[in-house]
């Protein structure tokens, strides 16, 4: 898995995760907030608008992020996402969620050798 | 989480705005990534056409896209929807129900009504048999039973029953006493109450005549039930008292 194969297909439940990620310090319209997290990944997170869109106005009605209507750097009517303090506090709990299961998949999948585990029990 | 966190998590009101509001800015916000998808392949330095094939396939199937997105802006107002469509239902349910309550309440009121007027009626046309199987009696009698003095110019003698007689039929009988002469049709008043008896009477003369004997009982009602045989006893003008009896 990696950019040769192409985008990776996103975690299921993490997406709300990198969208407010992505809003954490700006205020940006939904095709940006796509190209902000397919950016920081090096192209190997593709946001399908199949996901983005509904998942925004998901968060939107929870009160994790509130939306305005202005113009855009082409000069066209976009819908502007901002994050509120609600969107904040979740986004830690959601990062301290996705820290505990990536160490707990690393552990997984990179278990301790025999030998590793006799030198611990024998010290 | 506090209990407003939770109710604004998991309870929230529909968007007050209105559905086709709602529906215009999704169909606006997905039109502008999908323009802009168009716009950064004309930068990447596609064809005009090319751009816009390739940013429409990037996109997705815009009606899906856009039908997920009304689900998630409107899926509570439909619920709400769904909620008070049901509401409404039920309400007229119960009015219906009610009603059909009512009319039959109205309907078994209206048949324990026609049985009472029935019963009574019933009732009614018993009194009525109980009075027509009575035997008539006799109510009133002109001249009075014992009167003296009577005026012997008098014409009739009337006698009045309980209660409609036969036509054409009565017993007017004599004693061995004075029977005055009689001088015209014998006939009853119209109502059938009172038989007419015309006389001439003479002057210082006791009468005594009886309605029925017990031969003689064509004084009865319309049923055949004979009036029980009374005594007329009276005196004209210039006679001793008489005495009246009825048997």
């Amino acid at each position: 898995m990696g950019k040769d194969n192409g985008p990776v297909d996103m975690v299921q439940g993490t997406l709300d995760m990198l969208i407010l990620q992505a809003l954490r310090n700006d205020v940006l319209h939904g095709f940006a907030i796509a190209q902000v997290i397919n950016q920081r990944s090096s192209d190997h997170i593709k946001v399908e608008t199949g996901s983005l869109y509904p998942a925004l106005h998901r968060i939107e009605r929870r009160g994790w992020i509130t939306a305005e209507w202005g113009l855009s750097e082409s000069n066209r009517r976009a819908k502007y996402y901002r994050i509120t303090h609600e969107g904040k506090k979740q986004l830690k709990v959601e990062i301290s969620r996705w820290n505990q299961m990536v160490a707990a998949i690393s552990a997984i999948l990179n278990p301790p050798t025999e030998e590793a585990t006799f030198q611990k029990v024998s010290s | 989480m506090t209990i407003s966190d939770y109710l604004s998590t998991y309870i929230r009101l529909p968007d007050s705005r209105a559905t086709s509001v709602i529906k215009e800015e999704i169909r606006d916000e997905l039109e502008f990534h999908q323009a802009m998808l168009e716009e950064s392949n004309l930068r990447s330095g596609l064809p005009p056409d090319e751009a816009k094939r390739a940013a429409r396939e990037e996109f997705g199937v815009f009606e899906q896209v856009e039908k997920k997105c009304q689900s998630v802006q409107l899926g509570e107002r439909r619920a709400l929807q769904r909620i008070q469509a049901v509401g409404v239902l039920v309400f007229v349910a119960g009015l219906i129900s009610m009603a059909w309550w009512s009319s039959n309440l109205n309907r078994n009121q209206n048949a324990a009504v026609a049985k009472l007027t029935q019963t009574i009626q019933d009732l009614q046309s018993q009194i009525v048999s109980i009075s027509d199987a009575a035997a008539p009696t006799l109510v009133g009698v002109f001249p009075k039973v014992g009167a003296t003095e009577v005026d012997p110019s008098l014409t009739e003698i009337r006698a009045t029953f309980s209660k409609p007689m036969l036509d054409k039929s009565w017993s007017w009988c004599e004693t061995d006493k004075s029977f005055p002469e009689i001088t015209g049709q014998i006939h009853y008043t119209e109502d059938l109450k009172t038989c007419i008896l015309p006389v001439r009477l003479e002057p210082n003369t006791e009468y005594v005549l009886t309605l029925n004997s017990t031969s003689n009982q064509n004084f009865k009602d319309q049923n055949g039930q004979a009036l029980t045989p009374v005594e007329l006893v009276f005196k004209t003008a210039g006679s001793p008292l008489i005495r009246a009896n009825s048997h």
